[in-house]
């Protein structure tokens, strides 16, 4: 029960925040993961560096991703980071979301024909 | 004013509400060959070059400590926007108008709120005391002093009341700032993308 709270705190999550949390199922740096975000959405979404600066702060602060101290990048020393636990389960809840909304949307698309 | 051929200071600063307004005039001077080099107090260096269509975005953020620093810093940069200075917690970028990467600092308005939040955080916490309690507390002794008919000493005339005057001058601007950034903020809310 308790977890569910936990999660409904940051579900929904914005469209920039969960493609950086799913970005993080590999560790990586901040430019890794602008890099991989713009590969995933192919190229629909471009993450501003101040987006991206304050979405892993917040994050962090979630306690939805860690820094891994110690495992920085080694040749450019970049902070990397990687997903939590409680990250991958909140991803999962986001799934089961996002699949019922397609759904709803699909079939009441077809119901009117089209 | 200028220090040679090649340089050129400009005295000036801008309200948080013009805060566009002074990215497009950075971003004219470009196009004149005067690139933005260094950001002091209350003035800007500007190098002669080649003119060039450049884009200046400036962000607000807090940053503690020199670790933080270098981690911020290095994010703009590895996204294509060079760090050419800060004035306070106002950090200036810029970067070339046509390129391959994000052209905003923000790219949804989620965190451009946030980023007004921060501001709005900062002014409070700077003018709420002397708002609610120095300017009151000034005024009160003013009346006291007009009861006494104190005002025409010179100390008094030519050092207090100025002081007082400039410091609610200065406030009002603050509280007219908070407005213009609410508004900005409520702009941004009414659109519904995220």
């Amino acid at each position: 029960m308790n977890q569910i709270k936990r999660i409904n705190k940051y579900s929904p999550l914005t469209e920039s925040m969960f493609y950086i949390l799913i970005a993080l199922l590999m560790p990586l740096h901040g430019y890794g993961i602008m890099q991989k975000v713009e590969i995933l959405s192919e190229g629909r979404i471009r993450l501003g560096p101040g987006t991206l600066y304050g979405a892993l702060s917040n994050l962090v602060e979630a306690k939805l991703i860690i820094p891994e101290d110690g495992r920085q990048d080694p040749g450019s020393r970049r902070k990397v980071y990687s997903i939590t636990e409680f990250g991958i389960e909140l991803i999962g809840y986001e799934i089961k979301r996002l699949e019922e909304m397609l759904k709803n949307a699909k079939l009441l698309l077809k119901e009117r024909g089209q | 004013m200028n220090r040679n051929e090649d340089t050129k200071t400009i005295v000036r600063t801008f309200f948080a509400w013009q805060e566009e307004k002074e990215e497009k005039w950075l971003s004219k001077m470009s196009k004149e060959g005067w690139h933005l080099c260094r950001v002091g107090f209350f003035n800007y260096r500007f190098k002669k070059g080649s003119p060039s269509d450049m884009i200046y975005k400036f962000d607000f953020k807090v940053i503690m400590g020199k670790s933080e620093m270098k981690d911020y810093i290095m994010m703009f940069k590895d996204s294509g926007w060079e760090h050419i200075g800060n004035f306070g917690s106002w950090f200036y970028f810029r970067t070339a108008a046509e390129g391959d990467h994000s052209l905003e600092l923000y790219s949804d308005n989620r965190s451009k709120i946030e980023k007004y939040r921060r501001l709005l955080l900062v002014l409070g916490i700077i003018s709420f005391p002397v708002i609610f309690f120095s300017l009151p507390n000034l005024y009160m002794r003013i009346i006291d002093m007009a009861a006494d008919s104190v005002l025409n000493n010179p100390i008094v005339f030519n050092i207090y009341l100025p002081f007082v005057i400039l410091l609610t001058i200065v406030e009002l601007v603050v509280i007219y700032a908070v407005i213009r950034i609410l508004l900005i903020i409520r702009k941004l809310r009414k659109d519904i993308r995220q």
